[in-house]
């Protein structure tokens, strides 16, 4: 059962190595000539005040953040749904049962959609 | 499966769902009718109430019994008052949302189907849909600062002690292999009683004390009953402290019944606490939600005495205290708001000579506070007797005597706020208006105060009959 | 063989646990976070739990990381020192730790801490995301429904919360 997860811890594996490989060999192969004018942010303008994390966030975004992690969660109860659904002497109740439970949050959804929620200006 | 048992439920949800839609296409405006249509879906969710027939529903997860009913109809009544209650607070707000109508509702339907919960998996998720409700509604005012904060500390408070819960709640399901109450009570009768279940229960148990604000989850209640809009305020007290001991019936005399030993010293220990506290810390209060508050704390060890008594007249005692507390609560609260309404303040001090300026006021304040302290003959002290009999009966002396020392320094602190109405002079002499219809229900819900202190009769063998069936 | 794996993501996801609690950059330390959760996401799947491991991804490293790195940018973490926080609630709650800790060791040592076996098989936990599947559809309902209901609530409350609707004026009380 385990060797059928191989090839995704294959893929991790290469894609790590590609990552760092790819980072170790500009590493080796750059050109190496580091001056002042060069390490600053921007060549011309200001100096830079403090990083770009500071406060400067719309609240408004948590409300996206939330839709996404009610979704997230929605799409997880799907999984072993799916899984069920091939059974068929509950397929129909459980696929009703699901129903329901997509028909609530969509209500959710509709209610920010309507208030607005999901515009940005 | 029978659907028709989650009736009451269904009419209140589908009263909340109704209002959430409407409130996507009403212009701007005042939304008391909201508030009437509300009071209408939970009178027909009380209605079909004594039409219920027992047994169990939805994959036995759900559970109509004689205890569900009760406090079902707890949550109509205190529902009512508090929708009531929100009308008259609509006022003061300026941009008022009518989503406030609809969350109210949502969280009594929530606690509803926690009162109806057979299973642990199913009180858990109900508890935090009833949590989610109160947390957005604590924090309802978002200009507020003082709200702001108010749903801040309750929202980390309720966060820390779910946590507890849910951890307690897999220690249960570990040390036993079931969910379901009933199945845990049949399990725990057949497995010897180990590490992991006493360590569920203490953590179950103190996970639980959050929603009933005793030690040692009481610290959001002051900061929170004072900060959270006022007909929050009376929600929390009233019908989420119901909802908390609901579940402690449930859990504690229902599942775990059987192994009584190991939780009783435990609850004497909190309920004994709670109660030094909460009254000790009352008095020097100024602020007459943060006095309520802190009593708050106190009843809930009262309540506790009654849970540590383990016995099915500590069950029912519970529930009527539950009872009193809701109507002296409502009393309290409608004529808080109304004074707001009038003066735009809580500090007790400006309640100085109430009596010559609202009578009607004043009188409602005194009943409901008493009743709370407990004083005879409202129905508090009937409460508060039963309580304190039953204790004794158990041999709960010593929490007993710490329970009167406390009912003493209880009608001390409500007296000194009652005085201060009927005997110093107004600073202002002008009268508070009431209108007809808050007059008329205070009437009723002084009458009821009073009536439960000198007929308790029918409503105490109720109580009791129901009582038998809940270990 | 499983062992070794078990070993290797074990290391790193403690490595990674010590690192988001250590590194400067509240951005870095939630990356972190990120590789630890995969870690722990790998052992679940070691643990023939293939569910637990889709939650762990889905809900841990999606939606837990999203608020997280919201609360990162949006409360501006990266400057303030946490002993400022602390004030001296330090002692207390280090005296509360032990104590627990000293409990649990106490209990284990004793050989109080016992519970019967879950009354599922080995053969039949292979099928582990039917058999979740199975439970959360017929047996569960109520809950999985009412959990619609739970992240229903806590949209509208985002919404309520956190729109300002035009023309707002200040709500006169608390």
């Amino acid at each position: 059962m385990l060797l059928s997860y191989l090839p995704i811890l294959i893929m991790i594996g290469f894609a790590t190595a590609m990552a760092l490989g790819a980072l170790f060999a500009s590493f080796l192969m750059r050109p190496r000539n580091p001056y002042r004018e060069k390490l600053s942010p921007w060549e011309c303008g200001m100096e830079p005040v403090g990083d770009a994390t500071g406060g400067h966030f719309r609240v408004h975004f948590f409300i996206i953040a939330i839709l996404f992690v009610i979704f997230d969660v929605e799409t997880l109860f799907l999984f072993p749904w799916a899984v069920l659904l091939t059974d068929k002497s509950i397929s129909l109740f459980i696929f009703a049962e699901m129903i329901i439970f997509v028909a609530i949050l969509a209500l959710g959804l509709i209610y920010a959609w309507a208030k607005g929620a999901l515009e940005w200006v | 499966m029978n659907l028709l048992r989650l009736l009451p439920e269904f009419i209140m949800l589908g009263t909340a769902f109704l209002l959430l839609v409407l409130e996507l296409f009403l212009p701007r405006g005042s939304r008391k009718g909201y508030a009437v249509i509300g009071i209408l879906g939970i009178a027909a969710a009380a209605i079909s109430l004594p039409y219920q027939d027992f047994g169990p529903a939805l994959a036995e997860l759900f559970l109509q019994d004689q205890l569900s009913i009760y406090f079902k109809w707890l949550f109509c009544i205190s529902g009512v008052l508090i929708l009531y209650i929100v009308m008259l607070y609509e006022d003061t707000v300026k941009n008022w949302r009518g989503e406030f109508y609809s969350l109210i509702l949502f969280a009594l339907s929530g606690m509803m189907m926690l009162a109806s919960a057979s299973d642990f998996v199913g009180f858990y998720v109900s508890l935090e849909f009833v949590a989610v409700c109160l947390y957005v509604l604590a924090a309802y005012l978002t200009e507020s600062r003082v709200t702001s904060e108010a749903g801040l500390k309750y929202l980390v408070t309720g966060a820390l002690a779910s946590g507890f819960l849910i951890y307690g709640i897999s220690f249960i399901y570990g040390a036993t292999g079931a969910t379901g109450f009933a199945e845990v009570a049949k399990a725990l009768q057949t497995v010897e009683p180990t590490g992991y279940l006493v360590l569920g229960i203490v953590l179950t148990v103190l996970g639980l004390t959050f929603k009933i604000s005793s030690i040692p989850f009481h610290v959001w209640a002051p900061d929170v009953y004072q900060g959270a809009p006022t007909p929050v305020t009376a929600l929390l007290a009233a019908a989420s402290k119901s909802a908390g001991f609901v579940v402690i019936l449930r859990v504690l005399f229902g599942a775990l019944g059987t192994v009584k030993g190991e939780w009783v010293a435990f609850i004497a220990v909190i309920s004994g606490i709670t109660l030094l506290f909460g009254n000790l810390a009352a008095m020097p209060q100024k602020d007459l939600k943060r006095l309520i508050a802190y009593a708050g704390i106190g009843s809930a060890g009262y309540l506790l005495m009654g849970v540590a008594a383990a016995s099915e007249m500590g069950a029912g005692a519970i529930m009527y205290y539950l009872l009193t507390y809701i109507f002296g609560i409502a009393g309290t609260f409608i004529s808080i708001v109304v004074f707001y309404n009038s003066e735009g303040t809580d500090k007790i001090e400006s309640y100085a000579g109430l009596y010559k300026r609202a009578p009607l006021l004043a009188f409602s304040l005194f009943i409901g506070l008493l009743s709370i302290a407990g004083f005879p003959p409202l129905g508090g002290f009937i409460a508060k007797f039963y309580i304190f009999m039953a204790a004794v009966k158990e041999g709960l002396w010593v929490l007993a005597f710490i329970g009167a020392m406390m009912a003493i320094i209880a009608m001390y602190y409500f007296l000194l706020v009652i005085k201060s109405m009927y005997l110093r002079q107004p600073a202002n002499e002008a009268p508070i208006q009431v209108d007809m219809m808050t007059r008329g229900l205070l009437y009723f819900v002084n009458a009821v105060t009073i009536l439960l202190g000198i007929y308790p009769g029918p409503v105490t063998d109720w109580v009791m009959s129901i009582a038998q069936g809940v270990f | 063989m499983e062992q070794i794996f078990f070993y290797i993501f074990a290391v790193i996801a403690v490595v990674t646990a010590i690192a988001v609690v250590s590194v400067r950059n509240p951005v870095h330390s939630a990356l972190y976070l990120i590789v630890c959760f995969l870690q722990v996401a790998a052992i679940f799947i070691l643990l023939r739990s293939p569910f637990l491991a889709a939650v762990q991804v889905f809900i841990y490293v999606g939606a837990v990381m999203v608020l997280f790195l919201f609360a990162v940018m949006v409360l501006d973490v990266g400057k303030e020192s946490f002993s400022e926080h602390m004030h001296s609630q330090a002692i207390p709650a280090v005296i509360t730790v032990a104590g627990l800790l000293a409990v649990a060791v106490w209990l284990i040592s004793t050989g109080s801490l016992t519970a019967p076996l879950g009354p599922y098989t080995e053969e039949a936990l292979s099928k582990n995301t039917e058999v979740i599947g199975k439970a959360l559809y017929t047996q569960y309902i109520f809950p999985f429904e009412v959990v619609s209901l739970l992240l229903l609530i806590a949209l509208i409350g985002a919404v309520v919360l956190v729109l300002k609707d035009k023309g707002r004026g200040a709500g006169r009380r608390p």
